[in-house]
């Protein structure tokens, strides 16, 4: 019962805290720190303990100390309760990192404007979705095309999904897309983009969280918070468009890919199909070629899971040619290239 | 106004803690006078947080669509943020008044942990809706589907009922046994319960956070984003019976 107090006691002090270090600071205007995305982290971590705040160095400390608290309690107050309340990022803030992952690579590639190609991709997803291990996300599920001749494809926390023109064009079915989308919902449901923020960074980010959780906060705490947000955002844009994923990550989204693939009836030859066209081009530069590991690699770590499952259902096998149908009829509404 | 005593104190504090705060947003300046007051309300807190802790056994009021009798000796274990609002100046906001709310996720209460899930009339994701739970919602379950062989196909639901009544099927992934906090309009809801068994809805990074990073060039690599193109995306809807056509037209296992 004490330790509930106390934690709650905790997240109390937190937010007071840093309401007072707005309201208290002896003389300063209430401005928000100017501090480049890779500060802010640490910033937001010593906010709760340190810094101009001084947050139990002025009134909080002599509250403290009146009411008996002693210095590890204090300690405690700072970080494990906070901590502790937000041990995790929530759905929703998973879905807003994604958000804004989103909003990032679309202003770095733009998006292709076409309401039949779109509709056709969402469909497809969506029904990929449906056979995935985790088929809501706080947003749901969005699929775009994204305009660049690259073959590539992303996706962005809590379930936006892009391919790119160039991949598009460089598949030769609905069997390969399906793979490709299979392949980035499995790094949706496997949650690699918040997976692969650094331990440092994460440990900012639950802080950051944490320090929003009281019922008072002020300006000063939320562009602490934004501050994270944004060197966050940063941080996986890196990882998705520049660094790529670990090869770990690549190689579990490709065994979801296959078990997503085998449960839609699919089979696995789309992902074969998949691997011979990077296989064919793999001296292409950028883009998938760059952000994962070999075509031959991957095969091999998929092993015999990609032969033994490679047959697609009766039903599938059926309707190929109505699905290389619609494949064709939605590509001819991809809009020519700009360049 | 609730005859249970912990409740009214809890309730008593609260409003002081409002008062006392109020009064501090208002002065000017920081003077001893502020921090005076500061240290009223910080003590208030405290005063709180120690009352509802000592309170809670047995004292735990049902408030807010979150009812039930909940474990002997549950703890109370967390405050929520509000829902997020389009104003970043979290201070303006009113503080929130404090009710003990047991959880009873032990009997089979689920919360929707989604911005909103489709109540479908069977157990398939392209069912038709028969009502859209938002985030938040409370449902409790019917029955578990997919504990047996008979019903292996179905793993993954549950048949929920909702406060109203309606029955239907909700996929697992869209709901938690945990308490998922939201303030409604006045009230803030204390959950008893094991520790990580709350979700505070709109706390940590939300649309505040988000309209901070969007209008901060500082923060965003100089406007290098592109928010309404992400709408746009968000914005395409896709009726369940199309993509159930779209299967059936694919050969996709149904």
């Amino acid at each position: 019962m004490r330790r509930v107090a106390v934690r709650w006691f905790g997240c109390l002090v937190a937010s007071v805290g840093l309401n007072g270090c707005a309201l208290f600071n002896s003389g300063g205007e209430q401005t928000a720190p100017q501090q480049s995305g890779s500060e802010a982290v640490s910033d937001a971590s010593s906010a709760t303990s340190d810094g101009d705040g001084n947050i139990f160095s002025s009134f909080g400390e002599s509250v403290l100390d009146f009411f008996g608290v002693t210095p590890p309690v204090k300690e405690f107050a700072q970080s494990e309760a906070i901590v502790e309340a937000t041990n995790t990022l929530s759905r929703e803030e998973e879905y807003y990192l994604g958000r804004a992952v989103a909003a990032r690579v679309i202003a770095k590639y733009g998006i292709v404007s076409s309401p039949e190609l779109t509709d056709y991709l969402t469909k497809l997803g969506l029904s990929l979705v449906s056979f995935s291990e985790k088929p809501e996300t706080f947003g749901g599920y969005h699929f775009a095309v994204i305009d660049t001749d690259s073959f590539n494809a992303v996706s962005a926390p809590g379930g936006f999904i892009f391919v790119s023109r160039g991949l598009l064009e460089g598949i030769a079915d609905e069997d390969e897309l399906s793979a490709v989308l299979a392949h980035e919902i499995s790094h949706v449901t496997q949650q690699h983009g918040i997976r692969s923020i650094s331990q440092d960074r994460m440990q900012g980010v639950l802080e950051a969280a944490g320090l929003l959780v009281g019922s008072v906060s002020c300006n000063v705490v939320l562009q602490q918070a934004a501050l994270v947000f944004g060197a966050t955002v940063d941080e996986i844009v890196d990882n998705l468009l520049e660094k790529g994923y670990s090869r770990e990550f690549e190689f579990e989204a490709d065994r979801g890919a296959t078990m997503l693939l085998v449960k839609a009836g699919l089979g696995t030859e789309g992902l074969k199909g998949v691997f011979l066209v990077l296989q064919s081009t793999e001296s292409g530069a950028g883009g998938w070629f760059s952000t994962h590991p070999s075509s031959s690699e991957r095969q091999e770590v998929l092993g015999s899971a990609l032969d033994l499952e490679r047959a697609p259902s009766m039903s599938a096998l059926q309707h190929k040619a109505q699905r290389l149908a619609r494949f064709n009829t939605a590509l001819a509404a991809l809009p020519a290239s700009r360049s | 106004m609730s005859r249970d005593p912990s409740k009214a104190m809890s309730v008593a504090i609260s409003i002081c803690q409002e008062a006392v705060f109020q009064s501090i947003s208002a002065a000017s300046r920081p003077t001893r006078c502020r921090g005076a007051l500061m240290t009223v309300f910080l003590a208030l807190q405290i005063a709180l947080a120690l009352q509802i802790a000592l309170a809670l056994p047995g004292s735990a009021v049902a408030q807010g669509g979150v009812q039930g009798a909940g474990p002997q000796g549950a703890e109370q274990k967390a405050s929520a943020s509000p829902v997020s609002t389009q104003s970043a100046d979290l201070s303006k906001q009113p503080s929130l008044s404090k009710q003990p709310v047991q959880s009873d996720s032990n009997a089979g209460v689920f919360f929707v942990e989604i911005r909103s899930a489709a109540l479908r009339r069977e157990a398939k994701h392209w069912s038709p809706s028969l009502e859209t739970l938002e985030y938040g919602t409370r449902v409790t379950s019917v029955e578990q589907l997919g504990s047996n062989s008979e019903v292996a196909d179905l793993a993954g639901w549950k048949k929920v009922k909702t406060a109203g009544g309606k029955e239907g099927f909700i996929h697992l992934t869209a709901l938690t046994s945990r308490v998922v906090v939201i303030r409604g309009s006045d009230t803030q809801q204390f959950v008893s319960g094991n520790e990580q068994e709350v979700v505070l809805a709109g706390r940590g990074f939300s649309s505040d956070v988000e309209s901070l990073y969007r209008d901060s060039p500082d923060l965003n690599g100089n406007g290098e984003i592109d928010f309404a193109a992400v709408d746009t995306i968000e914005s395409v809807r896709i009726a369940p019976e199309r993509i159930d056509v779209f299967m059936r037209e694919g050969g996709f296992t149904l």
